[in-house]
């Protein structure tokens, strides 16, 4: 396969996973008991005299409709670029998610930052002394971090430094470009949460590779050759190891958008996440579509990028 | 340590000790103004809100956060729940049949155009109309709206309405080109204009220098939902946050008073109750009073409400003028057993809903629970969130539910929003049907304090609700903090709001 059949059988790919999506997060929210239009109105909307009120809203919102048309309708605005407008207040779908993803990509591309670097070192570092107290030490603490609530954890660095120590604010979103130290201070909270799981799964991720490298022949070929042992560890070693975590870490941006939506409804971000959440809770059907949809997008085509990204960097791999 | 966590903590240090010079340099003094009082003041809220349209959109909190501030109605309550002109001074007849309201020359909308007589009609048309609004039924009665001139409106209703003017003060006028657009970004003719809403993160709103009315002292509102209330006060504390907005009688207990002022109305018309399907199981009012005998409304109130609010039995807040004592059901479980036999009732098994993020709430149901279980009778609370409670509550699909309600400052709302809905379906009596109608068709206020009185008692003793008690309402503002108050509907009145300098 040459790699413009490569690319074309990638993009088929999107668009079946896509289309799959579309009808499942329609169906689901169909099938949820809930009606946007009751929702909107209140407990008045039962009212014999709100009946009417009711109904017109039910059509204003496209409810009234059987559910294949709806569908059809929503999906040819998509093919045309429309992602449609939230049943409550009429703001385009795509203003909404646009003023959310800021706060969101922010959160997991520093905890990426984070947590990369932080499981290069704790892995390799462990993997030189396999059966030392640093292996242990870290074997036993990933497994907590894995396992750790975000949300749980989380409160805990609210009570600790925002309210016990009063250092950290306790939540909020502050524009970087508007005022940067803000944002900084406002992000380490969130990101330390985030990238507590993150870390703990790459580390032990880069250990294991570490381990492996290191019991490579070549290991001990090049320690024949006179190569000093920090050389060996830090430059052929990690880059060994570290290879494959391109591709984890694209696998794992899905896992992160999961856990940066209860981080963000902890921390108050405003981001996607909470987007998501608050539009589920009212049942905004149209923006909770779109924002599936378009998260979907996102996560696939972080995968693909991982998977070019590979290809480029392992030299052993053909073109 | 990784170079990168080195870099952000230098980056931290060094980005802290720049903003602190900056914010050295800013309180000089406002550029406009009073100079005493700070440009800007933070509101937290307990929610974000994401619908702007005062026509279907019947949130307290949106009422108080945005409607009361951005719109003006043509009467509205003060903080003892009074009627007031707004936008307009008005005159009754004796029967209560024509309305004349006489707009204020000087109003204005946001847009600019005026807030003549013809927008003011173009407004109310849109509430009573049927397309989209939750207070068509406040206007079904009315005959017509007549521009008797420019600044003049005449309202002429087919029968007596008493409570018509009360039902006005949720009425907002929108001004004419907003209408397609309101839900978004409203335009009215209050003392702050709506300026951006940030989903989940801020709504912002400006002062609005051509209001008609008193001069707001401060700017710009910023209005912050933050859920949780301890990360609420904490950050009162510190000064990010001026005033919040709902604080719990757990909350309250908690603050330090050199740092905060608890802001609590004289009394409190929030009341929580248990609404019954009268068709169901329930359907034997004996039933109803045995399960009344069952709750320790004691308890409940220690339990749940931190010993504050009040346990009358009425559904009429005890500072209304409607208010007639009950001496209700004192707890007894004998009393409710021997109910229970007399019905031929064993083995009793309920189900109780319930809206999730109403703490009192489970608590109530879990001291109702354990009373009723000495009698014999299972109650099953089911907890549940708004959109599946709400289909439960529009389509009566209960046994028992939990619901909170405050009552306006006339006692007609209560029978108007929670009994009629009963009346029509689960709880067909025609004798309450007629007294409401008759308290709203009488003007004199003792002859509708009588009707009330027989209402309250009919109420309380066949028990198609019942009452658990009022629940306490308080803020919590910064020791700075002036001009905030809150009124017993738990509505915080923020248009003259200012932090001192």
């Amino acid at each position: 396969m040459n790699t413009a059949q490569r690319i074309g059988f990638q993009v088929a790919r999107l668009a079946l996973v896509l289309f799959l999506v579309s009808i499942l997060v329609f169906l689901a929210l169909r099938l949820t008991p809930g009606d946007p239009a009751i929702l909107l109105l209140g407990p008045q909307a039962g009212r014999d005299d709100v009946a009417e009120t009711l109904a017109a809203l039910r059509v204003q919102m496209g409810l009234d409709q059987p559910w294949p048309v709806q569908y059809w309708l929503w999906l040819s605005d998509l093919l045309r670029g429309d992602f449609g407008e939230s049943v409550r207040n009429g703001v385009p779908v795509v203003t909404l998610i646009g003023a959310a993803v800021p706060s969101t990509i922010w959160l997991i591309v520093l905890s990426v930052l984070v947590s990369v670097p932080l499981s290069i070192v704790l892995g390799v570092a462990a993997a030189a002394r396999r059966g030392g107290i640093l292996d242990r030490a870290v074997r036993g603490v990933t497994t907590v971090a894995i396992a750790l609530p975000g949300v749980w954890f989380g409160l805990l660095l609210i009570i600790l430094f925002s309210v016990t120590l009063r250092v950290l604010p306790a939540g909020g979103y502050v524009d970087p470009f508007t005022d940067f130290g803000g944002f900084l201070q406002h992000m380490i909270l969130p990101v330390a949460t985030l990238s507590v799981f993150l870390t703990g799964v790459l580390t032990r991720f880069v250990f294991a590779e570490a381990t492996d490298v290191l019991r490579q022949d070549y290991m001990r070929t090049s320690a024949a050759m006179g190569i000093p042992a920090r050389k060996r560890l830090f430059v052929y070693a990690t880059k060994n190891a570290v290879l494959p975590m391109i591709t984890i870490v694209g696998v794992q941006i899905g896992a992160l958008v999961g856990g940066a939506v209860l981080v963000e409804a902890v921390f108050g971000l405003g981001g996607l996440g909470q987007l998501l959440l608050s539009s589920v809770l009212n049942r905004d059907y149209q923006v909770v579509q779109g924002a599936v949809l378009l998260t979907t997008i996102v996560v696939l085509i972080v995968g693909f990028l991982a998977d070019i990204a590979y290809r480029l960097v392992d030299p052993r791999i053909a073109r | 340590m990784s170079n990168a966590l080195r870099t952000t903590r230098l980056g931290v240090f060094a980005a802290l000790a720049v903003s602190a010079l900056a914010l050295a340099g800013c309180t000089a003094g406002s550029p406009t103004g009073d100079p005493a009082v700070a440009d800007q003041v933070v509101v937290a809220l307990p929610g974000d809100i994401d619908n702007f349209d005062p026509h279907t959109n019947q949130l307290n909190i949106y009422q108080f956060a945005v409607r009361d501030l951005v719109f003006s109605t043509l009467v509205k309550y003060d903080v003892a729940l009074e009627i007031q002109p707004d936008l307009a001074d008005f005159e009754v007849n004796d029967d209560a049949t024509v309305f004349t309201f006489s707009i204020d020359p000087d109003a204005v909308f946001q847009d600019e155009t005026p807030v003549n007589a013809d927008a003011v009609i173009q407004s109310l048309e849109r509430a009573a109309g049927t397309e989209g609004s939750i207070w068509a039924p406040r206007l079904a009665d009315v005959a017509s709206y007549d521009a008797t001139d420019d600044t003049t409106v005449t309202i002429t209703l087919n029968s007596p309405n008493a409570a018509f003017l009360a039902g006005l003060t949720d009425i907002a006028i929108i001004a004419p080109s907003n209408f397609d657009d309101v839900a978004s970004a409203p335009v009215g003719s209050g003392p702050y204009s709506f300026t951006s809403w940030e989903p989940n993160k801020q709504i912002e709103l400006t002062r609005f220098d051509d209001y008609f009315g008193e001069a707001a002292p401060t700017k710009t509102i910023i209005e912050q939902p933050i859920a949780d209330q301890q990360v609420a006060l904490n950050n009162l504390y510190s000064g990010t946050v001026d005033v919040m907005t709902t604080a719990s009688a757990a909350t309250v207990a908690q603050v330090d008073a050199s740092r905060a002022t608890v802001v609590e109305p004289d009394t409190s018309n929030s009341l929580q109750l248990i609404e019954y399907n009268s068709s169901g199981k329930l359907a034997d009012p004996r039933v109803r009073q045995a399960l009344a005998y069952a709750l320790d409304k004691d308890s409940i109130q220690e339990i749940a409400f931190g010993g504050g609010g009040s346990t009358a039995w009425s559904p009429i807040p005890e500072s209304s003028w409607a208010y007639a004592e009950q001496d209700g059901y004192p707890y007894d479980l004998d009393k409710a057993k021997a109910l229970l036999a007399e019905a031929g009732v064993s083995d009793l098994t309920f189900d109780l809903e319930i809206l999730t993020g109403y703490p009192e709430a489970e608590s109530i149901a879990r001291v109702w629970q354990a009373s009723l279980a000495e009698i014999g009778v299972t109650l099953n609370p089911k907890v549940e969130e708004l959109s599946v409670w709400l289909d439960k509550y529009i389509a009566r699909d209960y046994d028992a539910t939990w619901n909170a309600f405050n009552v306006g400052g006339d006692p007609n709302s209560f029978f108007d929003v929670i009994m009629t809905p009963h009346l029509g379906d689960d709880y067909p009596n025609t004798e309450v049907t007629d007294l409401v109608a008759q308290a709203k068709s009488v003007s004199d206020q003792d002859a509708r304090a009588a009707i009330y009185a027989q209402l309250q008692e009919i109420i309380v003793a066949d028990l198609p609700v019942m009452i658990v008690q009022s629940s306490p309402v308080a803020a919590i503002v910064g020791t700075k903090v002036t001009g905030y108050e809150i009124n017993p509907l738990g509505n915080s009145l923020l248009a003259q709001v200012a932090v001192t300098k």
